[in-house]
């Protein structure tokens, strides 16, 4: 069985008014333990909303998102269904604080969610919220902190004096520290510079290496075709396929999706637009292509 | 004779007592060269970039504008001669509609309304918003704020510009955007100063010239294919080589020459297979 399946899907922003918009329209498809999904599309295409149904924050207007033993819905029918066939009350159907300790949520930018006076409270607060002692909180949040390399140096400074990629890493412990088992991320990188970035891209690795399920949306094509298993692509509200990265690089309805195609696969795109006289289509390494541009000069 | 608009001279910058973050860089820039300064996390450029628009002081050394010292005498003058496009696409929306905002600095100068409609008009087309005058800041994404901010400036007919990161908060989209509109301006007007401290290394490669800062040092100050010509040297420092460069200098190793004007993933596809 699936960790978490989205089942026919939709969502609709303010149901009542007459220029209601569906931000998320019959969408279907399921997601392993262990994956490493990218979510992509154009702003707007119902990524964000998607995501935020995963613990309870939105709730579908029609279907159901299943997370681990959790259904998420606002489906009155659904609602009736599954407390006739699965026997389950409608406020266990409302009850998400155990799911949101399950499901771990980094928004855009979660530095600017940082408030408390030391970094060590920060990442603290998470774990007290979900009823650990003081004391066991506190294990949590060194053990986080360690993972995501501040050491105990930083602990009793202001999460104000540290730097922009720092921030972000003490944001990403104060949710590690709960330790879900899904953790997803909304345009993890932005922001960064190409040092900060390679930094929280290798620490989501690590993350995903003990065995989390990570889900991340993103506009960047380097983090899709590097770090993740699959990609699902998002359109107009609607879910278009789920694929291999080099799969989605390599096909030829990519503009459809406006998304910016990374270096390496325009210049594979130009290449075959001129005419170059050799097969490229499998080749995904610079190193191949660079050989095969060798063999055209007679190198 | 080539006309200095910016000089650095011997600049050095710590908070107290803290090792230096800027030590005694001095560079100079000429009239309508557009130049990149690039390093990593921690090289000095956010800190130049604050000194070169007077949000600190330098503890030593001194910057001088168009001839004219930067301090608290001179820095109102000053003003008139620089704008500034920040990193944060938000903090910088004055106004309340596109069309207000480009319209903010004109205000203060004694300019009609018909003549000011006309400028607003003549300058987000130039930007590429002359269709979004009327929308709000909430409706416009990060990159068309900028684009906003950007004409703005360009309408108050500044000597130069300086782009503090201004589009390290962007998607890839309205990187691009930003980085082919910095052209075309070029283009269109070629006494037009552009600094631009980034950390997008395909604008620098495109740029005239790039300044490398490292731990508060000038590593290097030279044109583009020279700076990033030896990929073990920038990695050693944390910076990335362009895509065009490394592939570049892939094909070099095989003994394959590609001309040094070709500069985008375009031409150098066309250039291979023609």
């Amino acid at each position: 069985m699936s960790l978490i399946s989205f089942n026919n899907i939709s969502f609709i922003y303010n149901k009542k008014d007459p220029n209601h918009y569906d931000a998320l329209k019959e969408v279907t498809f399921s997601i392993e333990k262990g994956d490493f999904i990218a979510l992509v599309g154009h702003t707007g295409s119902g990524k964000s909303t998607l995501v935020q149904t995963l613990n309870g924050l939105l709730l579908p207007t029609s279907g159901y998102t299943k997370v681990l033993d959790y259904y998420v819905t606002g489906d009155k029918e659904i609602i009736k269904r599954l407390k006739k066939e699965k026997n389950i009350k409608k406020r266990e159907l409302k009850r998400f604080s155990h799911l949101r300790k399950e499901v771990g949520m980094v928004f855009q930018f979660p530095e600017y969610q940082l408030f408390s006076d030391t970094i060590i409270k920060d990442v603290m607060f998470g774990p007290l919220n979900f009823g650990l002692s003081e004391e066991e909180a506190k294990k949590r949040a060194i053990e986080a902190l360690d993972e995501v390399g501040i050491d105990y140096t930083y602990y009793e400074k202001s999460p104000f004096e540290i730097s922009g990629g720092e921030k972000r890493r003490v944001a990403i412990a104060g949710i590690i520290a709960s330790s879900p088992s899904i953790l997803v991320l909304d345009e993890p990188t932005v922001g960064l510079d190409p040092n900060g970035k390679k930094e929280i891209l290798s620490l989501i690795k690590k993350i995903h290496e003990k065995g989390t399920t990570i889900i991340i949306v993103t506009h960047d094509m380097d983090v899709v075709m590097e770090y993740a298993s699959k990609v699902v692509v998002l359109k107009d509200s609607r879910f278009i396929k789920m694929v291999t990265p080099s799969e989605l690089f390599n096909s030829k309805d990519l503009s459809n999706f406006s998304l910016e195609i990374p270096s390496f696969y325009k210049f594979k795109r130009y290449l075959a637009d001129f005419g170059f006289n050799k097969d490229i289509t499998n080749i995904n390494t610079i190193d191949e292509l660079v050989d095969k541009i060798g063999e055209k000069y007679g190198k | 004779m080539e006309q200095e608009v910016i000089k650095v001279e011997n600049l050095s910058f710590s908070y107290e007592k803290e090792k230096k973050i800027l030590n005694n860089v001095s560079f100079s820039i000429n009239k309508g060269e557009y130049v990149t300064l690039i390093g990593h996390n921690g090289s000095g450029k956010s800190t130049l970039a604050k000194l070169l628009s007077y949000i600190l002081e330098p503890n030593k050394g001194k910057i001088y504008i168009d001839n004219e010292e930067l301090n608290e005498k001179n820095i109102k003058n000053i003003r008139n001669k620089i704008g500034i496009v920040f990193q944060n696409p938000d903090n910088q929306f004055i106004g309340s509609t596109v069309e207000d905002d480009i319209a903010f600095g004109l205000e203060n100068r004694n300019i009609k309304q018909e003549e000011m409609k006309k400028i607003v008009k003549e300058y987000s087309k130039k930007v590429g918003m002359e269709n979004y005058l009327t929308k709000e800041p909430e409706e416009l994404s990060g990159g068309q704020k900028q684009r906003v901010a950007i004409a703005g400036i360009l309408a108050l007919n500044l000597k130069i510009m300086i782009f503090d990161e201004a589009t390290s908060m962007l998607d890839p989209e309205g990187v691009e955007e930003i980085r082919n509109l910095i052209l075309r301006m070029k283009k269109e007007n070629p006494d037009l100063t552009v600094i631009s401290i980034t950390h997008d290394i395909e604008e620098a490669y495109l740029s005239d010239r790039v300044i490398v800062l490292n731990e508060g040092k000038i590593y290097k100050n030279d044109i583009p294919s020279k700076v990033f010509e030896n990929e073990e040297e920038m990695k050693k420092i944390n910076l990335d080589i362009p895509f065009v460069l490394k592939i570049k200098n892939k094909l070099k190793t095989k003994g394959i020459e590609i001309d040094e004007n070709i500069k985008t993933i375009e031409e150098l596809a066309k250039y291979i297979c023609l």
